[in-house]
C-alpha cells in the first residue's frame, strides 16, 4: 500500500525535463529510470523528420506503453487475487493426483 | 459414475469413487481422452513381432510423450487459473479510471484518426479491436 507521495524530477539533455508525483513505495532508482526512458523515447520520436512517420511511431509508442500499463494493472490485480485464493492448493492437489506413486 | 469407451480391439471402463456426474461437454472431452489412451495402448500391444529393441524404443517414447503431456496439463491448468484471475473484473481502486483517470481503450480510440492508425495500435495493444468469439479450439475438437 502506498503510504504517501514522492516527487521526482528527471532531466534529459537539451533542457528536457519532467516532474512527477507518485506513490512513495516504489523503488526510486527504478522510477527515475522509467520516467527518463519514457521521456527519452518521446524525444527520440520527435527527431523523425517526416510528420507522418512521427505520428505513426508515436502511435506505436503510445499503444506499446498502454499495453504495458494494462499488463501492469492486471498483473497486480491477478497477484493480489492469487494471494487471497486457493490456487496454490488446487495445483498442489493436482500435482498429488498426477505425481503419486502407484 | 462410470465412463465406458471402446474401439476396434479394446474396451475400457473407467470408474472413480469420487467421479461426479459430468455435463455432456465434459463427458465428451473426457471420453475422448480415454479413447486416445485406449488407442495408444492397443497400438503398442498390437505391434507385430519385431526386434524387441524396437518395441522397447516405442514403449519408452510413448512413456516419455505421456510424461511430457502430464507436465503440459499441469501448466495448462495453472495457466487457465492465472488467466481467469487476469481477466476477472478489477476491484475498486484498481480499475482503469482509478489508476489512469480514463479508460485505456476509449482514450486510445479517441486520439486515432483512421482505421489504419487503429490497426497499428492493435498490433501493440492486444485488447484494442478485440472481439469476443470462439477460437474453435475447444475440447470438443479432441475427438475426430
Amino acid at each position: 500500500m502506498a503510504t504517501g507521495l514522492k516527487t521526482y524530477k528527471v532531466n534529459l539533455p537539451n533542457e528536457i525535463e519532467a516532474t512527477a508525483t507518485l506513490p512513495d513505495n516504489l523503488d526510486s532508482e527504478l522510477v527515475e529510470m522509467a520516467l527518463q526512458v519514457v521521456l527519452g523515447g518521446l524525444v527520440a520520436l520527435s527527431k523523425a523528420t517526416a510528420a507522418p512517420v512521427r505520428r505513426d511511431f508515436l502511435i506505436r509508442y503510445l499503444a506499446s506503453v498502454i499495453s504495458n500499463a494494462d499488463t501492469a494493472l492486471h498483473s497486480v490485480a491477478m497477484s493480489n487475487s492469487v494471494e487471497n485464493s486457493n490456487q496454490k492448493k488446487i495445483i498442489d492437489e493436482l500435482l498429488e493426483n498426477l505425481d503419486h506413486d502407484k | 459414475m462410470k465412463i465406458q469407451e471402446s474401439c476396434k480391439g479394446w474396451t475400457m471402463e473407467y470408474e472413480a469413487q469420487l467421479l461426479r456426474d459430468l455435463t455432456e461437454p465434459e463427458a465428451k472431452a473426457l471420453q475422448g481422452i480415454l479413447h486416445l489412451a485406449g488407442d495408444i495402448v492397443v497400438s503398442y500391444t498390437q505391434l507385430p513381432e519385431v526386434d524387441p529393441t524396437i518395441k522397447q524404443m516405442v514403449l519408452d517414447n510413448i512413456a516419455i510423450s505421456l510424461s511430457e503431456t502430464k507436465d503440459d496439463i499441469l501448466t495448462t491448468i495453472d495457466h487457465a487459473l492465472t488467466m481467469h484471475a487476469y481477466h476477472a473484473p478489477l476491484e475498486p481502486g484498481l480499475q482503469e479510471l482509478d489508476v489512469f483517470g480514463f479508460n485505456l481503450k476509449e482514450a486510445l480510440q479517441s486520439v486515432l484518426k483512421t482505421d489504419a492508425e487503429a490497426a497499428i495500435a492493435a498490433e501493440y495493444f492486444s485488447s484494442f479491436n478485440e472481439e469476443e468469439g470462439d477460437d474453435g479450439d475447444g475440447p470438443e475438437d479432441l475427438q475426430s
